[in-house]
Formats: C-alpha cells, sequence, structure tokens
C-alpha cells in the first residue's frame, strides 16, 4: 500500500469509527481519550469548558485560535489554519488534523459490521433512483431479463451475484435506476409559436368589423422536429457489505526507577498499538442504455380554407380542407450490459507512540466479470392523406382544433442483434463472441385513419387504426 | 397627528427587534482549506452564547442538513429540530438533571433523550478541587474522555 494514503485511511478509519460510537448499538464498548487542547463543539453531546478549574460554559467557535483543533458539531475532527472576517461571517480555515493531535488514547475491540439497507441514506438517492423492499422478487426488477440470456454463454466458473457461492443465503439490497442522461429536441412548432405571438398585436389593429374570408390553396407549410435522448435503465443489487476492524493506539509510560548507580533515572516504555480494517463487498449491475434519435417532418398542402374572424375581439374560426404527407423515423442504439464486482480488501499494521505505523501489509482480492451486447434498431413510416380539421382561436393564436383524415401508408423496421455476448472475466479472461448476428426486416403497407385534437400547443390523439393489406417479414442469421 | 406618532413608534419598535435580530446572531463558516469549500455554518446567539444552528454541506456544497437547537435556562439543549432534504423533519426532545457534590462541585448530569439515548457526563476533581477530567458514556457502552488543563 502506498504510505501516503496509509495515514490519512487511519485517521478516516478512526473519526469514522468514534462518531459511530453514538450512532451505531452494532460496535461495542469503545473508549476515547480527547487530547487536553481540543475544543469541544458538538452540538448535542458536547463537554463544557473549564475556566478557573470549573465546567462553567460550552465552547464557542470565539474560542478558536490558529493551531486549535476542535470538533465539529457533525463529529469531525478540524485543524484552523486562517481566521478572517467576510460579508459578516466568521470564516475559519481548517485542515483535518494528525490522529495524535485529536487523540491521546482510543481503543476499539474487534468488530464486524454488516452494513444494512437502513444504513443507506436515502437523501443520497439520485433522481430515478428507488431502493426496492426486502425480497423482492427478479420480476419486479426493472431489468433482470439479460441473465437468462447471456446465461448459456457463462461458463462454469463465471460467476454472478446469483451463481457465486459466496453470496449464498446472503441478503441482496436491490436498487431500480430509470432515468435519462440526455434529452434535447427541436421543432418548428416552437418557433411558430413565438412568430404568431410577435406579429398577432398588428393584425389585431389593422382589421375593423367581422370578415369571412375564403382561400382555395395556399403555401406548402412545412414542419420538422428531431429528438435526442439517452435513457438508463437498469437494476443496482448489492451484497450486504462488511466493514470489520480494530484499533489499539501506542502509548508511552514514564516510570522513575532506581538503580545502584544512580539515584532514579526515567524509565521509557513503549506500549504498540494496532488498526485493522477490513472491508468486503460484491454488486452487479444489470442495465440498458438506450440512445435513441427521433425524426419527424411533416408537409401540409392546403386546398380550402374558411376563416370567420371578429377583429373587434380578435377572434377566429377556421375550417380547412388539406393534405397532408408525414415521415417519421427512430434510429435507437442499445447497449444492454451486466457487471459484476466483488472485493474484499484490508490493511493491518502496528502503531508506535505516537501514531506511527509500521509493519502494514494491505491484501486485496478482487473479481471482475463484465458481459455486454449492442443492439441496433430502426423504424421508419411514410404516410400520405387527407384531412379536415377546424380550430378556434384569438390574435391568430389557435387555443383548440379537431382534426380527422386518413389515407395511405408504408412502414419498414428492422433490427440487428449479435447471437450472444461478449465479456471479460478477471480470472478467466476474455469470453463470447459477436461472430453471427441476427437481422430482421419487416415491411408493411395500409390505409390508416386518424383523428385528433389539439389544445394550445398540446396535441391529443382520439383515435387511430391501420388496415395493413400487405406485410412482408424476413429474417437472416449471418 | 394621533396616527403619525403611532406610525413612528412602530418603525422604532420594528428597527429595534431587526437591530436587536441582527445584532444578537453571529455567524461562522467551517471552510476546508485544500478545496475551499464550506463544510458547515454555525449560528450562535451571542447574548447567551448558545448554538441556534448549523447547517451541515455536502461534498456537492449542496445543504445535507439543517439542525435548529434550544435550550433552558440552565444552558442545557431541550430539542433540536433536524431538516434533511426531502425527508420529513425529526424533532428530538432532551431533558438533563444535574448531580451536584456537597460543596455544590457539579459532578454528573445526565441526558436523556426522546430517542432513548442516555449520556451520562462524570467531572471529576483533584484533592485541591480543580476540575481534571471528564468521561462522558453513551448508553453504558462507548466512552470519551477529556482529561482537563490545570490553569
Amino acid at each position: 500500500m502506498n504510505k501516503k494514503y496509509l495515514f490519512p485511511a487511519i485517521f478516516l478509519f478512526v473519526l469514522g469509527v468514534t462518531q459511530g460510537l453514538y450512532a451505531d448499538s452494532r460496535i461495542p464498548y469503545s473508549e476515547v481519550i480527547l487530547n487536553k487542547n481540543v475544543i469541544d463543539l458538538r452540538a448535542n453531546m458536547q463537554l463544557k469548558s473549564s475556566i478557573n478549574n470549573r465546567p462553567v460554559r460550552y465552547s464557542t467557535p470565539e474560542d478558536l485560535r490558529i493551531g486549535s483543533i476542535f470538533l465539529t458539531a457533525d463529529n469531525e475532527a478540524r485543524k484552523v489554519v486562517n481566521i478572517y472576517e467576510r460579508n459578516g461571517k466568521t470564516v475559519i480555515e481548517t485542515v483535518k488534523p494528525r490522529p495524535e493531535e485529536v487523540f491521546i488514547d482510543a481503543y476499539v475491540p474487534d468488530f464486524n459490521v454488516k452494513l444494512d439497507r437502513s444504513d443507506i441514506d436515502l437523501s443520497s438517492l439520485g433522481k430515478g433512483v428507488t431502493l426496492l423492499p426486502p425480497g423482492t422478487p427478479e420480476k419486479d426488477m426493472l431489468f433482470s431479463g439479460f441473465n437468462q440470456t447471456s446465461t448459456t454463454f457463462k461458463t462454469e466458473s463465471v460467476n454472478w451475484l446469483e451463481t457465486d457461492p459466496d453470496n449464498a443465503g446472503l441478503d441482496i439490497i436491490a436498487l431500480n435506476i430509470d432515468t435519462p442522461l440526455f434529452k434535447s429536441s427541436l421543432s418548428t412548432d416552437d418557433m411558430e409559436l413565438l412568430e404568431k405571438i410577435k406579429t398577432s398585436g398588428k393584425k389585431a389593429k389593422k382589421k375593423k368589423g367581422k370578415t369571412t374570408e375564403t382561400s382555395v390553396g395556399g403555401t406548402p407549410e412545412v414542419s420538422f422536429g428531431t429528438s435526442g435522448e439517452i435513457h438508463l435503465l437498469g437494476t443496482l443489487r448489492l451484497r450486504k457489505p462488511t466493514i470489520s476492524g480494530g484499533l489499539k493506539m501506542p502509548s508511552i509510560t514514564v516510570t522513575w526507577v532506581h538503580d545502584w548507580w544512580i539515584v532514579y533515572h526515567p524509565e521509557f516504555r513503549h506500549n504498540k498499538g494496532y488498526l485493522k480494517a477490513n472491508f468486503t463487498a460484491a454488486q452487479q449491475f444489470d442495465f440498458r442504455l438506450t440512445g435513441t434519435v427521433k425524426l419527424e417532418s411533416e408537409i401540409i398542402i392546403p386546398i380550402f380554407e374558411i376563416i370567420v374572424e371578429d377583429p373587434d375581439t380578435t377572434l377566429f374560426m377556421k375550417v380547412g380542407f388539406y393534405a397532408k404527407i408525414g415521415l417519421t423515423g427512430t434510429i435507437s442504439i442499445i447497449i444492454e450490459a451486466s457487471e459484476y464486482t466483488k472485493l474484499s480488501a484490508g490493511v493491518t499494521c502496528d502503531l508506535a507512540w505516537p501514531f506511527i505505523p509500521y509493519k502494514y501489509s494491505g491484501h486485496q482480492n478482487n473479481y471482475g466479470n463484465f458481459a455486454f451486447r449492442p443492439i441496433l434498431a430502426a423504424q421508419a413510416r411514410l404516410q400520405a392523406g387527407l384531412y379536415l380539421g377546424g380550430s378556434f382561436g384569438m390574435a391568430s393564436i389557435d387555443f383548440a382544433g379537431v382534426e380527422a383524415g386518413g389515407g395511405g401508408y408504408i412502414q419498414a423496421e428492422g433490427y440487428m442483434e449479435p447471437m450472444g455476448i461478449m465479456g471479460y472475466d478477471t480470472e478467466l479472461g476474455g469470453y463470447g463472441n459477436f461472430d453471427n448476428w441476427i437481422l430482421d426486416l419487416t415491411a408493411e403497407a395500409g390505409a390508416y385513419v386518424e383523428v385528433g385534437a389539439s389544445i394550445l400547443t398540446i396535441g391529443i390523439p382520439i383515435y387511430s387504426h391501420d388496415w395493413p393489406f400487405w406485410e412482408w417479414n424476413q429474417s437472416w442469421e449471418l | 397627528m394621533y396616527r403619525l406618532i403611532l406610525l413612528f413608534l412602530a418603525g422604532i419598535l420594528l428597527f429595534g427587534c431587526t437591530n436587536n435580530y441582527i445584532s444578537k446572531t453571529k455567524n461562522y463558516l467551517i471552510v476546508d482549506q485544500p478545496s475551499n469549500k464550506v463544510i458547515s455554518e454555525y449560528e450562535y446567539n451571542e447574548s447567551d452564547n448558545t448554538l441556534r444552528r448549523t447547517i451541515s454541506y455536502g461534498k456537492d456544497g449542496k445543504v445535507k442538513k439543517i439542525i435548529n437547537y434550544e435550550y433552558d435556562r440552565r444552558g442545557y439543549l431541550i430539542k433540536t429540530v433536524e431538516s434533511v432534504p426531502l425527508q420529513e423533519s425529526k424533532e428530538i426532545t432532551y431533558y438533563t438533571e444535574e448531580h451536584k457534590d456537597k460543596s455544590g462541585r457539579l459532578v454528573k448530569t445526565i441526558q436523556i433523550s426522546s430517542e432513548g439515548k442516555k449520556i451520562e457526563t462524570y467531572y471529576g476533581y483533584d484533592e485541591e478541587g480543580n476540575l481534571r477530567g471528564v468521561v462522558e458514556q453513551v448508553n453504558n457502552k462507548s466512552v470519551i474522555m477529556k482529561d482537563y488543563p490545570h490553569e
């Protein structure tokens, strides 16, 4: 182990354990003797200050000076390195002190604590992350099908959380994750609405009296939209992590002894301490990462339109007959993956006074297994039809509208996926391959009808139905 | 005229209250120097030197926990209200009893919380009557001790 990290590790361990003394009954009787200069600013269990050798009052930050060591309200030991005023507040700059600056002695008997679901800080759960109740069956997890698919490619030596004999009979903590990692969209509707709002005031001022307009034909209206998303869906399962350890701080005792050649002389006796910490954990993360790009394009060719408009109130009613040609397409790239990690690591050392580690040794035993497969999917639909629509609104802004129409369509779908997975096992090396793929194509043509409504900018589909009259499907194994 | 006097008096009262509040509160920011991040913020009442509120910050700089404190006339904690984002606030009440020896010296305090935690604090004196050590025991298990310097 790198010496650079050993000292902070020991210090964090000591502080972590001493904090735990008061929060967790799973840790046994422990003893901590604070250095006499430590200023106690803990909020609850604060020790009183001594003034004129009497316990008089509780310490406050006013007692802090540069070089002071203190315990914060969160049971954290800090050392003051600078104090100054800023915006009416006293800023106390601190660093982590060395253990011997905080403790004269500390003793934590050997312990073994299994961390439980109740130890999970629920406020730390990210957006879209839910903690599943105990005993949740696999079917209730967001993603568990991949394991069965990949089982055929596992050798007997490749372990997963559920097949690892080390995990037999142990409770599992499971968390579901369902969250978009990235989302972006752009459409012409947004730009049109802004334009209409900008020009509506000018139009309302120009017209006087109730008017009816009828127009035949017009300029085709073209709209497009594009959106992209990367979505993470998965289940993280943890074997309950276990932490074990123990601590005895080193000490030095001085006794005055009498020998024949000198009356009295001090004899120093060093009592060595020790520190040991072990951590074991295992986790499996089954997830599906989906990247989707969606394209939508629509051309509306007006045939005729009737508009009734009242300039005083800017109210209008509109009926139109038009042809609509639409093209939608979606391309998705999916990565399905499973990752299993098992970790057992520990550090042991002797401690010499005041807090100097020596004869330290670290051990670790890691196992990792990662497997994945990519899936490529695409879908496209072209449809053309005639529509009749009516709407009303004010100041050129449509409030509500209904349209109905129908026509013909042709659509195609395809996907490509490997007939297996590829993975890497830290003990066995790589396994599996993507030599064989399945390519599946489907095409369809038919007639359709759809009825929809809109309120402001929100579209509400009411009814739609397809009547396919030609279907084609072909699969290849490559 | 009567209304003007009332308005003037109300103004003085309002200014006095506001000014009083500002002058009685002192804020301290505990900063981690290497990262220059605020770890916690303490709000003290200057008039009685009691901690009124602590705000703890996470590594991401967001508020992790806010605790408000109330004390009795003797200066002992009687209530904490802990607020954690996305969770219901938790209120804990405390009762502290003092034990003194024949000469009136404080020798022991027992603090019992509504959560059932019991903290016993023992104060030890030398033969000359100087406070030399304090032992704090939690739920009859863990012990934290401190030697006091002789002044």
